[in-house]
């Protein structure tokens, strides 16, 4: 790891006066792993004395400093994300030894959100564009199955989705490292995915020339859409339309082969046919994803290029989102309909949907986007609970979910508000929001009423917080600046 | 008691290094703690470092150099000369009431 990523631990402040020298003193000195936890002890202390690095006026070189940092915000989502993971996964783990020792199930959540957070990070710092967020995620996910299989026993089938996924890692490093075209790099991978499949059938006893068949003429079509769009310059939506129609035909010669009695082809067309259509309607909005400038994104995505405009690109992919959240929604009650309206199960995957797109919104839209994220999925979130109280019978309990996650979001608040002393908020904003919890659920509940002992530890360490942190013997110190 | 003291907790001393490594003439993050390595053998880490700068410029102390390098140079103030000059004297005070004592009582190893 290099160690100037441990200065993102710092506060923004502090990295806007000292990170460019800083950064030139580490390029200077080896580091070694008690340097590492200096970094981390002096990133601890900048956040605790925030007036600390303020020099108004101080010299700074020119053009370097003062220059905002790229993708800070990013940054420090990832930070947080990291940060909640490791102490999500702490508890789980002491959960799992006091619990079930023996039986080892936090193994999962460690691995599945693990493989998360590596692509998180990687995606973040970029490593040749989303290269590195690609092979964490197949390094991550097949460290898992591997394992998975191998404790499980049985028959070997962690091969496949490691040759499988390994067909895209390696169409992806030749597109970074060897400056091939997309289209090539699908064509190596189509090659090389078919090439798989005759030879699993082949392992597995179970040869069939009509399976063979069908998904060489599906990976064609996806090929022969990708051809028709880069050198033919057919734009996004006739591309899609292509595909779909050559899918779905293969589907159907497959079912009137396989299963003549059950059409079931028809519930791909339906939800396909919706998706083409919102496509449609939306064709002109996103023109500028067709024909050539939609291969030029994708290489710049993929590594061979520098990243352009973040917010540019994030305010697209949250268009997009909205987009397909929408069509998935259309889609989700299409097939809710088709199978029956007795039981309305589209409202479950469209609610979380639909809090997962306010979190989204709010990152892009708001000023500060951490905090921006979890007010507006916290607000999403909140509504959805009360909705689903409200048509659900029994005593109230939506106010229990919602009080106590507005603490966190009171804390996220603080953390993200203002310049200095973001502590001192933090603690204020969050202690108001745990004392108003404390006193409801002390009300609610009934007798004994201790809320007020609740409210007055608050106070007390309030009062303790901002005498530490304001520094009042600053005012009779003759040294201070501010004299 | 003087005006000029280094009241900084656990950068006092880190602070007082660097004041010492400044005094001779202004100095970048890196060669200050090269400096301080070889007249103090006392091994500063980056973040403590940092830390102590953060502080001294803070105070006055020190400030920085206009440069057009990324290694950023600091030279001491007129005040910073002061702060180490009482500083130094103090502790000279308390090394010297210190070896009194230990010869009073016939306790020094010379």
């Amino acid at each position: 790891m290099k160690a100037s990523i441990l200065l993102n631990l710092y506060p923004d402040a502090w990295r806007d006066r000292y990170e460019s020298e800083f950064r030139a003193m580490l390029d200077d000195h080896p580091v070694s792993a008690m340097d590492a936890l200096d970094i981390i002890f002096g990133a601890v202390d900048a956040h605790l004395r925030p007036h600390a690095h303020r020099i108004d006026g101080a010299a700074v070189p020119p053009g370097e400093a003062s220059t905002p940092r790229r993708g800070s915000g990013l940054e420090a989502l990832f930070f947080a994300h990291l940060s909640l993971f490791v102490a999500v996964i702490m508890v789980l783990g002491i959960i799992n030894v006091a619990t079930t020792a023996g039986n080892w199930w936090s193994l999962y959540p460690l691995w599945a959100w693990g493989t998360i957070v590596a692509v998180h990070g990687l995606w973040t710092f970029r490593w040749k564009g989303l290269l590195g967020a690609h092979v964490a995620f197949y390094l991550g996910l097949n460290a898992g199955l591997i394992t998975t299989n191998i404790v499980q026993g049985g028959a070997i089938w962690f091969i496949w989705p490691l040759i499988a996924l390994g067909v895209l890692v390696a169409s992806h490093l030749l597109i970074v490292f060897q400056k091939i075209s997309l289209i090539r790099a699908h064509l190596t991978a189509t090659v090389l995915g078919l090439a798989l499949v005759f030879i699993a059938l082949l392992a597995a006893g179970a040869f069939d020339i009509a399976v063979i068949l069908l998904v060489g003429v599906q990976l064609g079509v996806l090929l022969a859409g990708h051809w028709l769009m880069r050198r033919q310059g057919w734009n996004l939506l006739a591309t899609h339309a292509f595909i779909y129609a050559g899918t779905l035909l293969l589907l159907l010669v497959n079912n009137l082969i396989e299963d003549p009695g059950d059409l079931w082809v028809r519930y791909p067309f339906a939800v396909w046919t919706i998706l083409l259509t919102g496509h449609a309607l939306l064709h002109f909005r996103i023109a500028k994803w067709s024909g050539s400038d939609w291969e030029a994104i994708m290489l710049e995505e993929l590594g061979t290029r520098e990243a352009s405009d973040t917010q540019r690109q994030m305010l697209g992919a949250l268009f997009l989102h909205v987009s397909v959240f929408l069509l998935g929604a259309i889609a989700f009650v299409a097939l809710n309909l088709m199978t029956g309206i007795s039981d309305f199960w589209a409202i479950w995957p469209i609610g979380v949907w639909y809090v997962l797109l306010a979190f989204h919104a709010g990152y892009v839209l708001a000023p500060r986007r951490i905090t921006g994220s979890l007010l507006f999925g916290w607000v999403a979130t909140s509504a959805g609970l009360i909705a689903i109280d409200f048509f659900s019978d029994g005593d109230p309990w939506w106010y229990w979910p919602v009080m106590w996650s507005a603490v966190v979001v009171a804390i996220a608040l603080g953390a993200t508000w203002g310049k200095r002393h973001r502590l001192i908020r933090m603690h204020l904003l969050g202690g108001i929001a745990l004392a108003f919890a404390l006193v409801v659920t002390d009300l609610v509940t009934g007798p004994p009423l201790w809320w007020f002992y609740a409210v007055a530890a608050i106070i007390l360490t309030w009062v303790i917080h901002f005498g530490l942190t304001l520094d009042f013997t600053k005012a009779i110190n003759p040294l201070s600046d501010d004299q | 008691m003087s005006n000029h003291q280094l009241d900084l907790g656990r950068f006092a001393e880190p602070a007082l290094l660097i004041l010492i490594s400044l005094a001779e003439h202004p100095r970048h993050g890196y060669a200050m703690m090269e400096d301080i390595a070889a007249f103090a053998s006392v091994k500063l880490g980056p973040g403590t470092l940092y830390g102590a700068i953060a502080r001294l410029e803070e105070r006055g102390f020190i400030t920085a150099v206009e440069t057009n390098n990324r290694r950023q140079p600091y030279r001491l103030t007129e005040f910073g000369y002061a702060a180490l000059n009482d500083q130094l004297e103090n502790i000279t005070s308390v090394t010297n009431a210190g070896l009194e004592r230990i010869q009073q009582q016939g306790k020094n190893p010379s």
